[in-house]
């Protein structure tokens, strides 16, 4: 059972880690003048959506959790609804913390705002996918020693990859190398992708390797 | 021996200064000096050198001009003058660069660009160190060897206006004065006129020699409002304007006269792009030179581009111009086209002056002056120029004597720059022994430090010292003799000169045994700790230190801050380093006080047990570490359930809203003052509201401010220090009134801006009296043993006396800083720090980052020219050393010292919580030791 779960963990995985390459090399076919760094604001809109569209497709088709008992579409229709309400609250409110962070109030809001929106892609889309809107359940996966599945634990792990990804690419901005992806936000939204990129990769394998010591309660 | 941990680390400090000033000694390298500098009897001048026949030409050469006027510009940076907005705003002097008869040069300022420094590099020609900042606040007499007192030996007249730094400088030299002072930074036009309004009347008399003019407008503009402001253009036409009037003044004297007159205009250093000065960034250390004078005419088409030389090469043109001797010291070369127009000889005869001059200070600096190049080419010129005398003397084909001349001139000119190069390197050198020495020391005491710490940090705060092993032991005596030796090494062999080697041996080796001492002691600390380590382990397996996420991010982030400083761009821009880790130090804390209060996590209860488990494993061990750790693990362990249960609404509703307030507030401290390099020149609100037309707004932040900060301050004082707070808080108000910085409701025209210097020690009178209190407080509680209840009113009514003091010293605009940071004090102690029961390590180490977040937040940056050194002259009438240098250093770490003492009266009143109300606990004691040093320490 687990080990099945894992290889299906590893595919979906690299699925997303394939639309993610796609987005950077397919416009360029379709778009005139297209690259990550000059042309950073479309490339993040593709970017998000596909990972989005990759992350729906592969929730509907793999169906990790166990179904929830009530299916009436009224249901279904608004959990729909609450989790595109939780989508732009989280777009948001990372937002608000980047501009906390210092980054600038009044320029550069778009792509201060857009971001934001990668970054809830990399993090929120996986989560309302998998744990739906009950920010209990967030919680629970989040806090230590909480997961009770193997995908429970690889979107810990991806998210704060995420994040700390998003984090680091902070760093160079400071540095006076003088290259053209040392600007707000690039240096930020390639390291939130690298981070998502490497999390997506690292956690089956890191399941994988410590599948003797991970003892899920099944609930 | 036993000691107290008190004071053991007062010695581990004292010991630390020194490895600090012996490294710093060799750092900071020794200026290169002529050793005769000390007698200032003339030296009968070089002769000409001839080869056979006698030259009768022994005296000093006349001098080429007859009057000089120095017009030095404040901050004038090279595009001022050469630049577009030279075209566009001085016109005249643009003509002059053009077309006029003059030489125009970019020469370069060294660092530290601030202005005595370079006063001195213009007029004795040497290069001073940094040592000399530290005296730019009070000046004292040069005595080194200068052009101004050769002049004034030569019986030249010399008038001086401008800077008192002139007047300080050289005391007793100038037949006529008018000092201005640097101090009031925002008086931009009165300062200047006070030079001007002297000008008519001198030019018309012409009964001097040499005359010196000084304006400090151009820098107060740019300290205010930087170098793009319209301020400067307004400066710079003024400047034309001075310069024209001199200018024709002295061309119509020239014509009653033989000699031709010498205009020098110069600025003594540049201006970064924020406007400040000190660093040595390109912007700072280019600044014009222009040499104007009829004797240096051009045909029409001669374009000459200004050449780039250095500043230190004035002092050697002016003393060949004043015909003085030139300075001892000097390591400039002349500037040649000054003397371009002259006879072949006189060239040759100033050429051969410079370049003696030089060579003396080149033997007397370095021992191995012979092997040098400039040494080799100084010596075939001097051959070749006493052919072409002799060839002169015998009155030659002048063809021949030309051609020769050329290449005597070009041997000297390429010698002359080959020996200022190397003297200035010279400058530049670091005497590597004592930094290495320096380092040791340092190191050792680090670690002896660290390898102490749980023992000092013990339930009885002392710790044994093994001061007698050491001297019995014969690892010290080995260490002393192969440290003896390497220095009898170093000291035989090495080329240049030594710090150390230049002390007396028994100096010297008190040093080694120190060292050495200092050694045997970390190493028996090392076996020490090594040893029980091992019976720790083999003893239990308690010490299960599972690090929460926030320990990790503390300790890593204080580590990367650390490795940070590896790039030099991480230090110019390490605000914005704090910046980020308090950031993620406050969602780092948003996340643990969400994970322990909303509910659904049922992992909880089992952390406190086996915490608890862990707990009863210690025991035992009662004596050392151990308790302390565990009680605090305890501590934390059973924190989130019972604390944040307890809490009531509103307070619940404050904890979880205090991380997000405390991250808008640092957002908004970040954006009132912009520092650093890269971003410094963006717009902030600091400079919002200190520009004239937002005085108002300014007036009412700073009432509401001070509102603020006597709210937030007084809840925990006596009554009679509250009483005294408020009355010094209104003192501040209207000490910032008085000198023009903000008004009063009723008053709306500022006419009268006095110095302010009643209101301001009527501060000074309350802030001693609330300082008195509390250390009556403190001593009391020490002497009587009151307990911790007055201990901890002492403690607060201390701070409070820096948080006055601190209101009184801040600018206006950086009042909100001083609010937000009590705010956010307040914020943490009543809302995090207790709630969530961090222990005195996480505390202290969240004390030391805001401390230095708060640092940056006041404008100041790791760059000398962000000091505010108008806090030292606050309630003074004169410059006085020792409070102006305490007021300005308080006023800098303004932060990090109201973090500081923060810290020491939540401690404080933590232990006196914890012993007051929680007596179940088992052994308090461990806890409250293990806090105490840190206040034995910091009090």
């Amino acid at each position: 059972m687990k080990d099945t779960d894992i290889k299906r963990l590893l595919y979906t995985h690299l699925l997303c880690i394939c639309s993610i390459i796609l987005s950077i090399f397919i416009p360029s076919f379709f778009l005139e003048n297209f690259s990550i760094l000059e042309t950073h604001l479309t490339w993040l809109c593709i970017c998000s959506v596909s990972v989005t569209a990759v992350n729906l497709v592969l929730y509907l088709v793999v169906k990790p959790n166990a179904s929830s008992k009530r299916s009436s579409l009224s249901f279904k229709v608004t959990r729909f609804v609450k989790c595109c309400v939780y989508f732009l609250m989280s777009c948001f409110t990372f937002h608000v913390i980047f501009v906390l962070y210092g980054a600038p109030l009044i320029e550069l809001v778009l792509e201060t705002f857009l971001f934001a929106v990668t970054l809830s892609t990399f993090t929120t889309v996986p989560c309302l996918c998998l744990l739906g809107p009950n920010i209990k359940a967030w919680l629970r996966v989040f806090s230590r020693n909480g997961v009770t599945s193997v995908w429970e634990n690889s979107l810990q792990i991806t998210t704060i990859s995420s994040f700390v990804g998003a984090w680091l690419g902070a760093f160079p901005i400071p540095l006076d190398w003088e290259r053209p992806w040392q600007v707000w936000p690039i240096s930020c939204t390639l390291g939130a992708t690298f981070g998502y990129v490497a999390g997506l990769f690292i956690s089956p394998l890191w399941i994988y390797w410590n599948r003797k010591q991970l003892t899920y309660k099944n609930n | 021996m036993r000691l107290g941990s008190g004071t053991f680390a007062a010695c581990c400090v004292v010991v630390e200064v020194l490895g600090v000033v012996l490294f710093l000694r060799g750092f900071f390298p020794a200026p290169v000096r002529s050793s005769s500098s000390s007698k200032h009897q003339a030296e009968p001048p070089a002769p000409e050198p001839s080869a056979g026949a006698s030259s009768n030409w022994t005296k000093l050469p006349p001098p080429l001009f007859s009057k000089v006027v120095i017009v030095l510009i404040d901050a004038l940076r090279d595009d001022f003058v050469f630049g577009s907005k030279g075209v566009k705003f001085m016109p005249y002097t643009t003509y002059l660069v053009e077309k006029g008869a003059s030489h125009s040069f970019v020469a370069e300022a060294k660092p530290p660009t601030v202005t005595m420094p370079r006063i001195k590099a213009l007029m004795t020609g040497s290069v001073p160190g940094f040592i000399d900042v530290v005296m730019n606040l009070n000046s004292p007499a040069l005595l080194e060897d200068n052009v101004i007192t050769q002049a004034k030996a030569a019986g030249k007249r010399i008038i001086s206006y401008g800077d008192e730094t002139w007047v300080k400088l050289f005391p007793k030299h100038f037949v006529e004065y008018d000092g201005t002072t640097s101090f009031f930074v925002s008086d931009y036009t009165e300062v200047d006129e006070n030079v001007t309004r002297h000008l008519d009347k001198v030019l018309k008399r012409g009964d001097w020699d040499v005359l010196i003019l000084h304006y400090l407008g151009l820098d107060h503009i740019g300290h205010v409002s930087g170098p793009s402001s319209p301020l400067i253009g307004r400066k710079l036409s003024e400047m034309d304007g001075v310069l024209m009037k001199i200018h024709t003044a002295l061309l119509s004297e020239e014509r009653e006269t033989l000699l031709p007159s010498l205009l020098v205009l110069c600025g003594d250093h540049g201006m970064s792009e924020t406007g400040g000065h000190g660093a040595s960034s390109t912007e700072e250390v280019s600044t014009p030179l222009l040499l104007v004078s009829s004797a240096f005419e051009r045909k029409p088409g001669d374009i000459r581009y200004p050449k780039h030389v250095q500043q230190t090469d004035l002092a050697a043109t002016l003393a060949i111009g004043l015909g003085l001797p030139i300075p001892k010291n000097s390591v400039g070369h002349l500037l040649f086209p000054a003397i371009e127009g002259k006879p072949m000889r006189e060239q040759l005869r100033f050429l051969h002056l410079n370049t003696v001059q030089l060579t003396k200070l080149l033997q007397e600096n370095v021992p191995s002056f012979e092997k040098e190049p400039g040494f080799e080419q100084f010596k075939i010129s001097e051959r070749l120029h006493g052919n072409w005398i002799r060839l002169y003397l015998e009155e030659n084909n002048s063809e021949v004597l030309f051609n020769l001349g050329t290449k005597v001139r070009r041997q000297y000119l390429d010698a002359l720059k080959t020996l200022s190069l190397s003297l200035s390197r010279q400058v530049a050198q670091y005497d590597v022994y004592s930094m290495v020495v320096g380092t040791v020391v340092v190191l050792e005491v680090l670690t002896l430090l660290l390898l102490s710490i749980p023992q000092a940090l013990s339930s009885k705060a002392e710790l044994e010292v093994p001061l007698l092993s050491p001297v019995f032991s014969l690892l010290f005596y080995l260490t002393f003799l192969v440290l003896s030796a390497v220095h009898v090494i170093v000291c035989t062999s090495t080329e240049s000169s030594c710090y150390l080697c230049s002390l007396s041996w028994l100096t010297a080796g008190g040093v080694m045994v120190l060292v050495s001492a200092l050694l045997c002691a970390v190493v028996s600390a090392l076996t020490k700790v090594l040893v029980r380590g091992k019976l720790l382990s083999k003893n239990a397996a308690h010490s299960n230190s599972r690090w929460s996420e926030l320990d990790l991010l503390i300790l890593l982030g204080t580590l990367g801050h650390v490795l940070s400083l590896g790039a030099s761009s991480f230090i110019e821009e390490e605000h914005q380093t704090w910046y980020f880790l308090v950031s993620t130090l406050c969602l780092a804390l948003c996340h643990d006080i969400y994970r322990n209060y909303l509910p659904g996590d049922d992992c909880e209860p089992q952390r406190c047990l086996h915490v608890e488990g862990g707990f009863d494993g210690a025991t035992p061990a009662l004596q050392d570490k151990n308790t302390s750790s565990a009680v605090l693990e305890l501590n934390r362990g059973c924190k989130s359930p019972s604390s944040l249960g307890t809490l009531r609404g509103y307070e619940k509703w404050m904890v979880l809203a205090s991380p997000w307030v405390i991250l808008t507030c640092c957002r908004l401290l970040r954006s009132l003052n912009q520092t650093g390099v890269q971003w410094a020149h963006r717009p902030d609100l600091g400079h919002w509201l200190t520009s004239s037309d937002h005085k108002a707004a300014l007036s009412v932040l700073a009432a509401l401010s001070l509102a603020v900060i006597f709210a937030l301050i007084q809840r925990r004082c006596s009554p009679a220090s509250k009483v005294a707070m408020a009355l010094g808080l209104l003192g501040v108000y209207c000490y910032r009134a008085a000198i023009g910085n903000v008004l009063f409701p009723w008053q709306q025209d500022n006419k009268d801006i006095s110095k302010g210097i009643l209101e301001a020690r009527f501060v000074y009178v309350f802030v001693l009296g609330i300082l008195f209190t509390g250390t009556k407080d403190l001593l009391k509680s020490q002497v009587v043993a009151a307990g911790f209840t007055v201990k901890t009113v002492g403690l607060w009514e201390l701070y409070s006396g820096f948080v006055l003091l601190a209101a009184l010293l801040l600018r206006p605009h950086n009042l909100p800083v001083l609010v937000l940071s009590l705010l956010i004090q307040t914020l943490m102690a009543k809302f995090v720090w207790k709630p969530l029961r961090h222990d005195v390590a996480e505390v202290t180490v969240m004390h030391y980052w805001f401390g230095q977040a708060f640092f940056y937040f006041q404008g100041n940056s790791n760059n000398i020219a962000t000091v505010d050194i108008s806090a030292g002259f606050v309630g003074l009438d004169t410059y006085v050393e020792i409070p102006a240098i305490f007021l300005t250093a308080f006023a800098t770490y303004t932060g990090p010292v109201l973090w500081a003492s923060h810290l020491v009266s939540f401690l404080s009143s933590e232990a006196s919580r914890i012993t007051a109300g929680d007596r179940s606990l088992d052994s308090p004691e461990g806890l409250l030791e293990g806090r105490s040093p840190c206040h034995r320490a910091l009090s």
